[in-house]
């Protein structure tokens, strides 16, 4: 049978009442998980994962594939409406998504998320089902020297963040690199910066500096700045729209781009969708129409970066399936749910059983479709939550950031970083210091670390091996453009509207 | 110098001297952290070593530093208003929000998290303006009891339970709320 039939025949057994009812099923719980605070998509696929021990492997890959999608997704819900990302994953989506709530525009901000979400995902499983094994055999040719120029990449995109000032960005950039540097050492296991402190050699959690810098930052902010009495105010009921064909039209280009760096990024094994989401945020900014709206609410860098997340949701699935390497933590779970049920993924399995490998296809394409529905359903319940008077929030999204940081490691220093990095971020707020450097900083940086380092054991320190390799090289000359880019366009700017002599 | 002149350098070279303040510290702070750099265990004598990163990006943090120094002198004329452009406010609402968050975060490990957070609630509302009794206290109990359920019973997160008189308080409210 071709792939079209193989389709085919996945697509009537993906509708089959328990694979479609599997599906839906795991949609909500990822959307609802990966919407709260603390929970994030890897904790719900290892939370269903125990239930999936008396099913069938295809119903447990597509109840792990919904969670999954709906999980990517889901933290873009609260990241939008609250400010508050889910996952690092959706840092990006909230810095344009929030901007575009504050300016009235909630409900079609919310629908360009999961339309464009939903978009992204299905182009990539379509991608993931047509083209995965040349496109696994070049994702594993991907060595250190190749991933650092990807995390170069995204780190580069400070440039199109700091647009206001370069040097508060840069040095916010810096001091969250450094703080991804406290603890014990990855490659040499030395502690670095922890002065004895057992707190301090564990290190600080990006998902602590990130719920506290966002979630506790902005309520302060918001509570010192209301006027008495406005607080008791109950806001007005929040819809959710799904955008119209012209505005997918306008936004048709930002959803390609942001689903091509998705996939991508999504099969190198190791980068995953948090890269995907900063770099596609980075490069669109590059492209597009009117690069001065970003990061004070652009549709573009909000569905770029939307389409890029769920993207990398088909690239992922993509080694797993036809080398049976695992990608990303999710898709590790997922490994062993296969195990589990004593099949092998890797080449052998489109040999031995390709309808069930092409029912999980079919699966992935439907869930994307369903998760329209699923995503606009679960965001409209929580976009009812923005009719609760903003001091009742305030005390409920600090509340929830305790536990957020707590269910980390089960460990009250957590919480302690937490609250320090909050009050933090109502000063960085108050004195212009740009917030998105600093989280870029602390995600990327140690994995630029990492492979910097694991490039340079390898290769006897010699520098030269980023250029010699061809993808490396080229990804460091397109980062290198995209921080020089910028300059140069101002210094023609400049030129154009200095007076010409006669 | 004219009298105008000075009182009209003054004020600006004041917000020079506070813009540059931020950098100042941040730049002293980096030249610190870099000699704290300098002690990590050395690598062996082939590889870069556990120092080498922390030290590039200390040293890239004190460049961004300048950076910042020339732009805040480029943008000097336009300090006056930046500073002019900052909303109003409420900085000892501020101090009180700042006070209870942070006694809240050691009270929770004493208190355990359902009777820290009952009384963090009734705190910051408080603090938010909120003075109808019946709501203050309605809103806390139940929205500590919700946050209870959900997390101690759904989730499975062993959320602190405080120590000794707390610990028996905390154990009453779970079995109140059929956690245990």
């Amino acid at each position: 049978m071709g792939s079209l039939d193989l389709l085919w025949v996945g697509l009537l057994n993906s509708f089959q009442p328990i694979n479609i009812s599997m599906t839906v099923l795991g949609l909500v719980i990822g959307v609802v998980a990966g919407a709260l605070p603390g929970i994030t998509m890897l904790n719900a696929i290892v939370l269903v994962l125990p239930f999936t021990y008396a099913m069938d492997i295809v119903p447990s890959l597509l109840l792990m594939t919904g969670v999954y999608s709906g999980g990517i997704f889901g933290g873009s819900i609260t990241g939008i409406l609250f400010n508050i990302p889910g996952d690092p994953m959706n840092v990006p989506a909230t810095w344009e998504g929030y901007k575009l709530n504050k300016q009235g525009h909630v409900s079609k901000a919310l629908g360009v998320a999961v339309m464009c979400s939903a978009l992204g995902g299905f182009l990539s499983a379509m991608v993931m089902t047509f083209v995965s094994p040349p496109f696994a055999k070049i994702a594993l040719s991907f060595s250190a020297c190749e991933y650092f120029g990807v995390i170069l990449l995204g780190l580069v995109s400070v440039v199109v963040i700091g647009t206001q000032s370069i040097g508060s960005a840069l040095i916010c950039l810096f001091i969250g690199m450094f703080l991804g540097t406290i603890g014990i050492d990855d490659i040499y296991g030395a502690a670095r910066f922890s002065f004895g402190s057992r707190l301090l050699e564990t290190g600080i959690s990006f998902t602590v500096v990130l719920i506290g810098l966002f979630a506790i930052g902005e309520v302060l902010e918001q509570l010192c700045s209301m006027a008495p009495g406005d607080g008791d105010k109950v806001r007005g009921r929040t819809k959710t729209v799904l955008p119209g064909l012209s505005d997918l039209k306008r936004l048709w280009g930002s959803i390609l781009r942001g689903f091509g760096v998705g996939t991508v990024i999504g099969a190198i094994p190791g980068a995953g969708a948090t890269v995907a989401s900063f770099v596609s945020y980075g490069m669109e900014k590059q492209f597009c129409k009117e690069p001065e709206k970003f990061g004070k609410g652009s549709w573009e860098g909000l569905s770029a970066t939307s389409a890029a997340i769920n993207g990398s949701t088909g690239g992922a699935m993509i080694p797993l399936l036809t080398l049976g390497i695992p990608g990303s933590g999710a898709t590790a779970v997922m490994m062993g749910a296969f195990l589990l049920h004593g099949i092998q993924p890797g080449p052998l399995l489109f040999t031995k059983s390709p309808e069930s490998v092409y029912t999980i296809f079919a699966g992935m394409l439907t869930c994307n479709l369903l998760m329209i529905v699923a995503g606009l359903l679960c965001a409209m319940f929580f976009a009812e939550l923005m009719r609760v008077p903003e001091h009742i929030m305030g005390a409920f999204i600090i509340a929830l950031s305790f536990v957020g940081a707590y269910a980390l490691r089960n460990d009250m220093a957590d919480v302690m970083y937490m609250a320090a990095f909050g009050i933090a971020g109502y000063f960085m707020r108050r004195f212009d210091l740009p917030i998105p450097p600093l989280v870029l900083g602390i995600i990327l940086g140690p994995l630029a670390e990492r492979y910097f380092l694991t490039s340079m054991i390898g290769c006897g320190n010699e520098i030269s091996t980023f250029i010699y390799r061809p993808v490396s090289a080229a990804l460091i000359l397109i980062s290198i453009a995209i921080l020089f880019l910028p300059l140069l366009q101002k210094w023609r700017k400049r030129k154009e509207d200095s007076p010409q002599p006669v | 110098m004219t009298s105008a002149a000075r009182s009209g350098d003054s004020p600006n070279s004041g917000l020079l001297m506070k813009a540059m303040l931020g950098p100042f510290i941040i730049l002293v702070l980096a030249a610190y952290g870099y000699y704290l750099a300098c002690c990590i265990d050395q690598a062996p004598t082939d590889q870069l070593g556990a120092d080498f990163w922390p030290r590039m990006i200390l040293i890239f943090l004190m460049i961004s530093c300048g950076i910042k120094f020339v732009e805040i002198f480029l943008n000097r004329k336009n300090l006056a208003e930046g500073a002019a452009s900052r909303p109003e406010m409420n900085n000892f609402k501020l101090a009180l929000m700042i006070v209870l968050l942070a006694a809240t975060v050691v009270a929770i490990d004493v208190t355990g998290f359902a009777v820290g957070n009952l009384l963090f609630m009734l705190l910051f509302f408080y603090l938010a303006g909120m003075r109808r009794v019946v709501p203050l206290v309605a809103v806390s109990v139940i929205g500590t009891a919700v946050l209870v359920y959900v997390f101690a019973k759904i989730v499975y997160l062993p959320l602190p339970k405080g120590w000794g008189f707390f610990e028996d308080i905390s154990l009453a409210i779970y079995r109140a709320l059929f956690i245990l």
